[in-house]
Parts: C-alpha cells; structure tokens; sequence
C-alpha cells in the first residue's frame, strides 16, 4: 500500500521538475517579448540561434558527460585548441585543417577519458588537469596572439558563414549535430549504456556492460563535439586564438543543468539541452537590454548554474556531498 | 498483597544488577517481522552469548542497540533508567558501544585520533586540541587492554588484531568519558583472526570482565561457551532461549537455533525434479585468501545446488566469482567444459551465467530505468532493428514479460524504483532469462520480498529447474537451502564441509546441517 502511495505522489513531483525549464523558457521569452518587441522579430531571433549555434555542440557533448553522473571542464580549452589548429593549417592543408582540429578533439577526449577510467582519477580532476594542459599548450602554439585567416584564405570558412534560404549554414549544422546525437541518446546502445551507468553503475556493470569503453567513448564523443563547435567558431571568426572560447565551459555546463539534465546522472537528455540553450539565448538578450554589465554576466551563470542543480538533484540518492 | 511486595522487593534487588534491560522489542521491516517481542538482560560484569541463525535477528538487535535503528514497539533501560537511543553518540553517552564486524576505524586516522572521535571536547581548550594530554589519556586506554603502542601511529599501518584491540580501547575509554562501566558489544570479532589473535582477544575481554559487561555475539558456538556465563538463542526474531551457559551445549543450541517444521509443499518439493547427468558446471579448487578454500563441486543440468553456511563460510565469495563479480585468486570454472575466464561479468555471462545478486538496488537492478531497458540490458540484439533500438520492440519485450512472470507494475514505462521487492526480483530473473542464460547464481534471492511473493519465486524456479536451467542457491534461511535444493553442501571457514543429497521424500533436517556449519 504505502508503494502505491508513493507512486501516487511521485510522478506529479517529478513532472514539475521535468517541465520547468520549458516553463522557465516561455515565461522569459513573454518578458522579453514585453520588454523589446524587437526581441522576437525573425531577423533577432536569427542572429541570436546564429551566436549560439558553437554554444548548443559544445553543450551536446557535455550532456552525455553529465548523464553518466561525471563532469568535463576541458571543453572550452579544447575547442580553443581548434580554433587555432585550423587557422594556422588553413593556408596549407585548406579544408582538411578543420579535419585535423576535430580529429585533436578525438585524441584529447580519448586523453581524458582513458586517464579518468584507467588511472581511476574523478572526472573532475582528470578535466581540470585537461582543462590547463590544452589552455597552456594553446597559448604556447599560438604564441599568445590571435592568428587571422587571410583574405586569399577566407573561402574555406564559408561551408560554415554562408547561407541558404537566408539562414546560416551554422545553425544548420549545429542542428545537424543535434539530430546526431539525439539519434544517439535515444537508438544506441551507447545511449543507453550511458543512462544506465549514470543511474546504476554497479548494477550495469553486474550486467556484464564495459563501463570503461563507454565512459571512454562518452569522453572522446564531447571532445569531438567540442573541437567541432571550436571548427565553427574559427570559421565564423574567421582565426583562431587561446581565448576564442572563454566564458563556454560555464555556459556548456549552464545550458546542460538549465534544460535539467541531473548532475547526479541517468536523467535527461540533448533535447533537453536545446532548452537549456534557448533559455541562455534569452537571459543574455534580457540582461543586455536590462543593461547588466557584461563582465557580471559570468557572475549570473555561476548563481544560474547552483540554482538549477538545486532543483533537478535527487538527494535520495546522495547520501554524502563532497 | 503481601505477596507483592515481596515480589516488588526481589525484583528491585535484581535491577540493581541489570546495566541493560531490553523488554518486548520488536521491529519490522518490508516483509519480514526482524525482532518480535525479544527481552534480554545483561548484568553487571557478565559475559552474555547471541546466537542464532543469519536472518535471526541479532544484528537488529544490535543496531537498535547502537541507535541505527528504531524499534516499533518495547523499551530499553540502562542501568534503570528507562532511555531513547536515537544515534550512536546517544548509545556511548551511557556507555553503550560496539566493536564492529567490520572494522570502523578510520585508517587514516592517528590511534589516539581515533580513540577519542567524537570526543575531542574533552581535550579541547578555546577550539584548541591538547595533542599531550589526549595522548597520556590514549595510553591509558591501551592499557587496559594490555596494548603498548604509540598512541600517535596511524592506524592503518597496525594489523586487524591491533586495530581490533584498539576498538576495544575505545569502547573501554567510555569508563572515563562517562563516569559508567560501558557495556561493550562485540560483533562476531573472530571472524578476521587468525588462532593466536583469538586467544589473545579472549584473554583481555576476560580481563575487562570486572569492570564492563560484554555482549558476544558469534557463530562459533565453541567461543560461545569458552568466554560467556548467559546465552540468548534467536530463532525467526524471537528470543527462544535463556540459558546458563555451564549447564548448556552444543547440540542443545543447535537444537535452539533450528528447530523448525517445513510445512507441506512451502518450497514446491513435489515438483523438484530428478537431475541431469551432464555436468553444465564445474568447480576446481577455487581459492581466495581470507574467503574461500579449495572449493571444487558439479552442476548439473536442472540441478538446484544450495549451499549453507553463517556468516564468514565464504559461500557467498565463491557464488560471486562464478558470476564474474569478483575475481578468485586460483581455480578453474568450467562450463560446459570449456573453463571459464574468470574475474569478468560479461564473461561469466557470455557463457550463460546469470547473478541474482543479495543487494538488489545497488547491483540487480538500475532503479532510475524502467522494466524493459533493464531487461536488455546485458543484450540488446533482440531490440535492436537495422542497427538501432527500437523502442517499440523494447516495450513489446517488456509486456512479455511483465505477463509471462506476473510482474505488477502501474505500467511498462514505471521506474523499477516503484515496484515491489518481489517484483523486483521478477525483473531481475526477467533479465536473465531473456539472455536465455543456462544457469542462474541466486544470492539471497527472496530477501526484501514479501511472503505470496516469495512463494511465486520458489514457483519459478521449480518450472525453470523443469526445463533445465540449472541454480546455486544462497537461500535467507536452512529450512529454504533444504526446501529448494536437489544437493546441499555445508560450508564452514571458506570450506565445504558435507555434501548432503536432498531428493523431496528424504530431505535432511536443519540439525544435521548445522553441525557442519558452525
């Protein structure tokens, strides 16, 4: 009786959680449309999916980090890194620079994942590590300038800054990625093996699932993801420099929490993380016309980011924070 | 009227005695009443016993004792005084702790650290701790149990029995913190000992005897009558006995401990069916330090092997190394003739060994999925379409066996956390059977589930028996080991110590076991 009474109540609570952040997206998008009727012409709104386009890859990857229950702080590091791998191989390799930037994704995100499963290291600290080698090795290859494409160069960015039907191209490809990885949330074992460690893992393993491949693979997918959203945001640049990507780690990690992905892992998923974006795109847009200096922004992330942890975590199944 | 008052008088003398008066406690848990109606009084400077079964109900004893659980019902006095016990700190403030089974010192931790966790007030001036004086005060301590060592020695760097010896300092440092004689308990402390240590342990819990009292619980009934004046017998949460210990023995506590009628056809017998004569599965001296020894049987085809053992008889380590949960330091396993590579869950499952594992929330099932991605989950071939997982196929899967085993759920897409404890189970047989495994390693498989629910697993695994799924079987209690089994083998000390055949019309009776268990 009383597992029936409990059903009884759980669903409903669970629901609200699992519908604020549409609720929390519409709510600021009436603001905002109050605020600045501007706000949801069609040529705004295009301008905003445009910037945020690196931002939704990024977040993609970190969503099946934090699904298995970990964290990775590399992400902006290394897709900083790619900026500048493609802009300095751009005048001699053309197109197959942006390969090489996103095959360094590949390689770092396998650096970390097997550091992590292997060397038995939390996540948390193997990212950290991660996160100050590439930062360190971007400013030492790049010499601490930004490096620019040349003008006789410029056509290679183009698969990325042209349009079709006067919409970009890169909103096309960050939906593309988000199809992508939707497809493999939802229809891979992958996915699935990936929920079920970060809601069980000693009962995934007790199954007989690899958890170290797929913890593996989970670290090579967001490191592959973030070296592409880096590929974007060197073409859309046009250049590459160490601090192309400053301030995303926190907004990837933002854009995952907000669409309420837990952080404690096995629940959520890449669609909620549009969500997450689509929110961020909002309250940027809101604190810029609310006049919010742009250096406390950051400082609005961080108080977003416990905030929405605070009401998706499932305390039942912590038993100690550390 | 006169009459009572002599009464009331005799009975004041008597309290006067009693540290501990615990009177009519019972708890229940989901499925199973843990403790009914147990009395028990310890006095002052005795040594009393605990025995009983697993599943009798001394460790919940033990724990409402030490305040980690509630009881439902009864009352506990100390030294009188009626008292709530609600967390450990509320069990040592009148002198009440434990040495632990498993050791609860904190290895990182310096001795003296460790002796006065939770007590550094005492050494503390204006936040400040007096490393000097809690150090004189730590050697005291040691010394009462005859222990010379630097109170500033990391723990970690002292053996089990000097750690064990330093728990026991700590509980005794209760005499000072709290101006009583403490009234220690000490929780199967043999189990991690090697035969000199034992002694040792005995010796300094002798000598502590004149100023504590001890509550000893243990398996080994030789202890029991080598260290204790009184012992308690618990049989199914009841107290059933009170014995002096001098005027008991061994056979009278096996007797205690068991006597218990199967009744009818509880456990199916009727429908155990003859084994196979093909061996599916075969043990050669399997080892593990500190575990198991030697170990080496044969399964056969539709045969229920149960094994029976307490606490410390390694028959759980030697269920876990089979299913691949953990690795054996020697030994081959084979199955069907080809061995086994061991220390590997997928291994063990590739060759169609299915684990029911004891703790079924942490490792048989993932609570936060639903029933049918739990079920796929050691393969998914069978919903996988052109590469991808159907959902649809998965949800089909799902209600399959939601009927076939009767699962009740409020739907297919319900979190297995909503279910019931035997439904859980249901699941997690589900999931094996789905991978169409050949032999099942059930560990504990009806703990946590409710009585009906109980009698539909037995139900089970008669028909998959039937088929020629073949079990090894750690039942919750001797009578289930002796109901489901076709062969039953004792385990004591991490060997197997008796092969007992049991065909349904000459099942051996519980005493004959126990005899080669404890």
């Amino acid at each position: 009786m009383s597992v029936q009474s409990a059903l009884k109540k759980l669903p409903k609570s669970r629901n609200l959680v699992d519908y604020m952040p549409i609720i929390a997206l519409v709510v600021l998008m009436i603001v905002m449309a109050i605020g600045s009727p501007r706000f949801l012409m069609p040529s705004n709104l295009h301008g905003l999916l445009t910037q945020s386009s690196t931002l939704l890859v990024m977040g993609l990857g970190e969503t099946f980090i934090i699904l298995l229950g970990s964290i990775d702080l590399s992400l902006a590091p290394i897709a900083a890194m790619a900026t500048i791998i493609a802009a300095m191989l751009i005048p001699s390799l053309g197109y197959f620079a942006y390969v090489v930037a996103v095959l360094f994704g590949v390689f770092a995100g396998l650096v970390t994942g097997l550091v992590h499963t292997k060397a038995r290291i939390p996540s948390f600290i193997a990212t950290l590590g991660a996160m100050g080698l590439w930062t360190g090795v971007g400013f030492v290859i790049s010499k601490a300038t930004p490096i620019t494409v040349a003008a006789g160069d410029i056509h290679y960015t183009k698969w990325v800054t042209g349009n079709i039907l006067g919409i970009n191209n890169v909103i096309f490809l960050a939906t593309a990625v988000l199809l992508i990885t939707f497809i493999i949330e939802k229809y891979t074992r992958f996915g699935r093996y990936v929920k079920a460690i970060g809601a069980g893992e000693r009962a995934t393993s007790v199954s007989g699932v690899a958890i170290d491949r797929y913890k593996t693979l989970a670290f090579v997918l967001s490191g592959t993801l973030a070296a592409f959203s880096g590929v974007l945001l060197s073409a859309r640049m046009a250049g590459g420099s160490a601090r192309m990507a400053d301030g995303m780690q926190m907004k990837a990690i933002a854009v995952v929490v907000l669409g309420g992905t837990a952080i404690s892992g096995g629940i959520g998923g890449v669609m909620r993380t549009l969500v997450g974006v689509l929110i961020v795109i909002a309250l940027d847009t809101g604190m810029t016309m609310a006049g919010v200096n742009p250096w406390f922004q950051q400082a609005v992330y961080g108080g977003i980011i416990i905030l929405a942890v605070a009401l998706t975590i499932d305390r039942s199944r912590i038993t100690i924070i550390k | 009227m006169e009459q009572a008052t002599v009464i009331d008088k005799q009975a004041k003398d008597v309290t006067e005695d009693i540290v501990l008066d615990v009177r009519n406690v019972s708890k229940h848990f989901p499925g199973v009443q843990a403790l009914a109606n147990v009395s028990m009084q310890v006095k002052r400077h005795e040594i009393i016993g605990l025995v009983g079964e697993n599943g009798a109900g001394k460790s919940t004893l033990l724990k409402i004792l030490i305040g980690a659980y509630q009881p439902d019902d009864g009352e506990i006095f100390v030294r009188g005084k009626p008292i709530q016990i609600h967390s450990v700190k509320d069990a040592t403030e009148v002198g009440l702790a434990m040495v632990f089974q498993e050791q609860s010192m904190l290895p990182n931790l310096t001795v003296r650290e460790n002796i006065y966790l939770g007590h550094e007030e005492s050494f503390s001036r204006l936040g400040m701790i007096n490393w000097k004086k809690m150090d004189s005060e730590a050697r005291r301590q040691l010394a009462k149990v005859d222990l010379d060592i630097d109170p500033n020695t990391p723990t970690y760097k002292l053996t089990f029995a000097t750690r064990q010896m330093v728990e026991l300092a700590r509980v005794m440092a209760l005499e000072d913190l709290t101006q009583y004689e403490p009234i220690v308990i000490l929780d199967e402390p043999t189990t991690v000992l090697e035969k000199a240590e034992k002694e040792l342990l005995f010796e300094r819990v002798r000598a502590l005897k004149d100023r504590a009292s001890i509550i000893f619980v243990s398996h080994h009934l030789d202890e029991i009558f080598e260290l204790t004046d009184r012992v308690y017998v618990f049989k199914d949460g009841k107290n059933v006995a009170e014995l002096v210990t001098s005027e008991s023995n061994v056979s009278q506590l096996h007797r205690l401990m068991v006597g218990r009628e199967i009744k009818g056809e509880y456990y199916r017998q009727g429908k155990q069916t003859k084994a196979g004569a093909d061996v599916v599965l075969s043990v050669e001296k399997l080892n593990k330090q500190k575990d198991y020894k030697d170990v080496s049987f044969e399964l056969h085809k539709g045969e229920i092997i149960g094994f029976a053992g307490v606490l410390g008889s390694g028959r759980e380590g030697v269920c876990r190394a089979i299913a691949g949960v953990e690795r054996p330091d020697s030994g081959v396993v084979r199955i069907n003739e080809k061995p086994l590579s061991l220390g590997s869950t997928s291994a063990s499952i590739r060759a169609g060994i299915g684990y029911v594992p004891q703790d079924r929330g942490m490792e048989g099932l993932v609570l936060y999925l639903s029933i049918g991605p739990n079920i796929t989950l050691p393969d998914m071939s069978s919903v996988m379409r052109y590469n991808l997982l159907s959902n649809k196929a998965e949800r089909e899967l799902a209600v399959h066996w939601i009927e076939r085993m009767a699962i009740k759920t409020p739907g297919p897409n319900a979190l297995c956390l909503n279910l019931s404890g035997g439904n859980q189970q249901k699941v997690v047989l589900s999931k094996w059977l789905a991978s169409k495994v050949k032999v099942f390693v059930l560990d504990h498989p009806t703990r946590g589930v409710d009585v009906g629910a109980k009698e539909e697993v037995y139900e089970l695994i008669r028909e998959l028996a039937g088929q020629g799924i073949s079990f090894l079987l750690i039942a919750d209690t001797l009578e289930e080991t002796i109901g489901l089994s076709n062969v039953i083998y004792t385990m004591k000390d991490g060997e197997i110590t008796k092969r007992f055949d049991a065909p349904p019309e000459n099942k051996p009776m519980p005493l004959d076991l126990i005899e080669y268990m404890m």
